[in-house]
């Protein structure tokens, strides 16, 4: 898989093992009440490499570079920069040190330019007087420099993610960081803009500067990074050259198991419609969000839905389970209309839904596991009788799924908030299995969660499309749409861009599908 | 993209122990729930002794307001039964806002409800009559009709136009009581109150919508309540209110719905439960319930209704339901305390030099604690859950 991603390599400089440190951590420990988040951590980073460093949630990455960025203070151990001790106590002195770090979420202000959030806190001029030509020079400048086409006069608003991740970087090295961290930069891209990224990265590596790069996804760690360093559980498993490994060997350092995530062929082959809409259109604040979706998923079939967020995948979904009543088109569950059904209604003729967000939408988090465990299942019996609940029933279906999905519970009385953000992910999937549905509609199953736990939904998913499930899988991880999709459509601007055979298709292919640079479909007038 | 049939993943071993009721630990939460409430009074008493200290500047009057609360407050031959008549109120008042918090919902119309609860029941109780097993039933749903009514409209503001509750249902107060003051001098004024001492108020309620006393029954107990004691069938009405409270939002669908919304409205959407619905009934429910508030007073100690009524019973309700957890054990516990605070300031105003606004001080510093407390509980309940997780994973 790391070929059809990266770009061609070899020419680039590598420093070898005699390149003098950029960063050193030694016995680095970091406890919070009562949990250690970093467990005596070496790491040493060389000056002008690409270090990558990954391991599940919670194995200790975002504390290690709070502690490099100055949010965050070591309990013991030393940190080393260019070779000093130092005390790194807040982010002001991280960039005294010229370490820069890029955040998951950007902090731009959408309304300034790209000048201005570059000079915001550091504005060039005199007595008070912000000189913006020559902000807009210096940037110009500082963005030529490492090969993008950013021009520092447009608003931030109107940029693609990408370029605004791109902004943050410039940020940085306009306060003059070299050492540079980057926090799961690729996890907010498509396919293209992660190719530029890397270009980024790689002439930012040919200026000398150090990258250390928290990610997510395996072939992009191959393609970018010298070295890897795993951690898991707050220990430092291991530091490795990337050349010299595979993604195999990693993913296991990760997990501390062999790990597999391939495509899965499905046993039994799709049968008849479960799920059928027709020309769905939804508005939302004047803007038609679907528009005009034709769409069919099958039994025993898994619908890989692809596209960039925000381009009418939420609506669609809310559409669909009921929370959002259409503006045209039509709803079929099982040759029943259910257009404007209700949610409860939609749930009894067995649909199932796994949200987006499961701390907002899939659990109550104050309230008991075996309350949580039966949560849109609470209307029908044994849980509930003329209006009277059952609580042993409920306790022992809550019991039961957590055996089944080997969530890691204290109790079933516990809340929900007691519960990890991949364990409370397992338990509405099995919560949303347990209710028998004909359809799930399952939207973004895996985002957040570790290898795995993300392992573990996969089976589930394949094991009920083989019994016969239809389920529509909404994501934005293409290695899981392709390696669980028996059809994949793209969505685009509110329309099914294209439809195209989950064996056949590529990242690629539907990249351009997913940037709107390729659609089967008429533009729209 | 490899294309190949998947091998089955390596199982870890199941070592999920088997769930189950941890009685010990069910124990603990109960006993630290337990501790919230009882520091709380200890640090009010404190800060009680050291309010007599800073307004009296004298020991004495630390022991003489002791002694008050003491002898008259409790010990008294008829206090539990000014006790328990004054809780009647409060249980009701505590139930309907706690059925609002339920939900989600901050009913500080209460007060207005209640009160205009107390003015449909009389005018009922007033205006009819008839077999007494017919006219009170009907009075008694009158009142919580009256309440019902006045929080229809923060209700419907609320589901169809978003309006928030908190500001609909205290304009509805200052309704209710214009209403109240225009009908009781004008078209429901008794025109029999006549003369120099004539009050503003309704006709006397019928006898057959009037609830007696439970003196009676007490006294058959055993208790020595004194004939003219302030109690009546309504405080066993109030009980009842409770636990069926208590069971509705532990073992019925509805509870759990109720619970649902009022923690996240946005995760009960996609499990069908119908937000706006809900917070429909919530309100309508909460508002016939602190109709009940004002009953006791009109049917059963006045027997009218009268131009000062108003007796804030919706915002000791507040107080009332944070006090005791929303729980229906915790409602009654805390209306008894509040009402036993009311009868020693009573205590303190006849028989100490010390102005009895400082037991006002005191139920203010109770509640402050209260609150401090039960937060410092709960944060080392998750805290302590958060280490257990950890340490488990």
């Amino acid at each position: 898989m790391a070929e059809e991603v990266a770009g061609p390599e070899g020419v680039e400089r590598q420093p070898g093992p005699e390149a003098p440190l950029a960063v050193e951590c030694r016995g680095v420990t970091r406890r919070y009440a009562g949990v250690v988040a970093n467990d005596h951590v070496d790491l040493a980073v060389r000056e002008g490499e690409v270090h990558a460093l990954v391991g599940e949630n919670g194995a200790g990455k975002s504390t290690l570079m709070k502690m490099l960025y100055g949010l965050e203070q070591p309990d013991e151990g030393e940190i080393l920069v260019r070779g000093q001790p130092e005390r790194i106590d807040s982010p002001r002195k991280a960039i005294a040190l010229r370490i820069g770090m890029v955040h998951q979420h950007f902090m731009l202000v959408d309304a300034f330019t790209v000048a201005e959030n570059v000079v915001l806190g550091a504005e060039p001029g005199t007595g008070g007087r912000l000189d913006l030509d020559e902000a807009e020079r210096r940037v110009g400048e500082l963005a030529r420099g490492f090969g993008t086409r950013l021009d520092p006069g447009d608003r931030v608003e109107t940029l693609a993610v990408g370029q605004q991740q791109r902004v943050e970087i410039l940020k940085l090295l306009y306060r003059g960081a070299d050492i540079l961290i980057l926090d799961e930069p690729t996890a907010v891209l498509v396919p293209q803009e992660v190719e530029e990224l890397f270009q980024s990265m790689r002439s930012l590596k040919e200026q000398g500067k150090t990258i250390i790069f928290i990610a997510h996804s395996l072939d992009e760690v191959l393609a970018i990074a010298d070295r890897i360093t795993v951690l898991r559980d707050g220990k430092a498993i291991g530091t490795v050259d990337a050349a010299g490994t595979t993604e195999e060997e990693v993913a296991e350092m990760m997990v501390g198991r062999p790990v597999l995530l391939e495509r899965v062929h499905g046993k039994t082959p799709p049968g008849s419609p479960m799920l059928q809409i027709k020309d769905l259109r939804v508005v939302v604040r004047g803007k038609e969000q679907v528009a005009g979706v034709d769409l069919e998923v099958r039994r025993s079939e898994i619908y890989g839905l692809a596209g960039v967020e925000g381009n009418g995948q939420a609506e669609l979904v809310e559409a669909l389970v009921g929370l959002r009543q259409p503006d045209g088109g039509r709803i079929y569950l099982n040759d029943e209309e259910i257009t404007s059904a209700s949610v409860r209604d939609r749930r009894e003729q067995g649909l199932a839904y796994i949200p987006e967000d499961r701390h907002a939408r899939g659990m109550v988090l104050p309230m008991t596991l075996w309350e949580n465990g039966v949560l849109g299942q609470h209307q029908r019996p044994p849980f509930s009788r003329r209006g009277i609940l059952d609580p042993k029933a409920m306790r022992a279906r809550a019991a039961a799924l957590i055996r089944d999905f080997r969530v890691k519970a204290p109790s079933v009385g516990a809340p929900g908030y007691a519960l990890s953000g991949g364990n409370q992910q397992k338990l509405v999937l099995a919560r949303e299995f347990a209710s028998e549905p004909k359809l799930l509609i399952a939207a973004y199953p895996t985002r957040g969660l570790d290898i795995g736990a993300t392992e573990f939904v996969w089976k589930e998913l394949v094991e009920g499309r083989d019994a016969g499930l239809a389920v529509l899988l909404i994501s934005a991880d293409l290695e899981e749409i392709l390696a669980l999709s028996d059809r994949v459509g793209v969505i685009y601007d509110g329309r099914i861009a294209t439809e195209l055979d989950g064996a056949a298709a590529t990242m690629n292919e539907l990249g351009l599908y997913m940037t709107g640079a390729r659609s089967d479909r008429e533009p729209a007038a | 993209m490899k294309v190949e049939e998947r091998p089955p993943a390596p199982q870890p071993p199941a070592e999920v122990p088997p769930p189950r009721v941890d009685w010990a630990e069910q124990a603990r939460r109960f006993g630290f729930q337990l501790l919230a409430p009882f520091a709380s009074l200890v640090l009010a008493a404190i800060l009680g002794v050291l309010v007599v200290l800073v307004v009296q500047r004298s020991w004495a009057d630390v022991a003489d307001v002791a002694s008050a609360m003491w002898d008259y407050g409790l010990m008294n031959p008829s206090s539990l039964a000014f006790i328990f008549g004054r809780a009647t109120p409060f249980i009701f008042a505590g139930l309907a806002v706690a059925i609002g918090f339920k939900a989600g919902l901050f009913n500080i119309g209460v007060e207005g409800q209640y009160a205009m609860g107390a003015l449909t029941a009389a005018v009922v109780g007033s205006k009819l009559s008839g077999p007494t097993a017919v006219h009170l039933p009907l009075t008694i749903l009158a009142g919580m009709a009256g309440g019902l009514a006045w929080a229809l409209v923060p209700a419907l503001l609320k589901v169809y136009r978003g309006a928030h509750e908190v500001i609909s249902t205290i304009m509805m107060n200052y309704l209710a009581n214009g209403v109240l003051l225009f009908l009781l001098s004008g078209a429901l004024k008794d025109p029999d109150q006549v003369g120099s001492i004539a009050q503003q108020r309704t006709a006397p309620v019928d006898p057959s919508a009037q609830v007696g006393s439970m003196v009676g029954f007490f006294n058959s107990l055993g208790f020595s309540f004194r004939s003219s004691a302030p109690v009546t069938w309504f405080f066993l009405l109030a009980l009842v209110a409770a636990v069926i409270y208590s069971l509705t939002v532990r073992r019925t669908r509805f509870g759990f719905e109720l619970r649902v919304i009022g923690t996240n409205p946005r995760a009960a959407e996609p499990a069908g439960i119908r937000t706006n619905a809900m917070f429909m009934k919530a309100m309508l429910l909460s508002g016939a319930v602190a109709g009940l508030a004002g009953l006791q007073d009109v049917l059963g100690i006045d027997d009218f209704m009268k131009l000062d009524y108003v007796r804030g019973y919706g915002f000791i309700g507040i107080a009332i339901a944070l006090l005791g957890r929303n729980s229906g054990l915790g409602i009654v516990a805390a209306a008894l305390l509040f009402a036993y605070l009311d009868r020693a300031s009573s205590g303190i105003g006849l028989s100490t030099d010390v102005p009895k606004e400082v037991t006002y001080i005191l139920q203010g510093v109770i509640i402050l604690t209260i609150v401090i407390a039960y937060e410092l509980v709960r944060r080392y309940l998750a805290r302590r859950q958060l280490r257990e997780t950890h340490e488990r994973a």
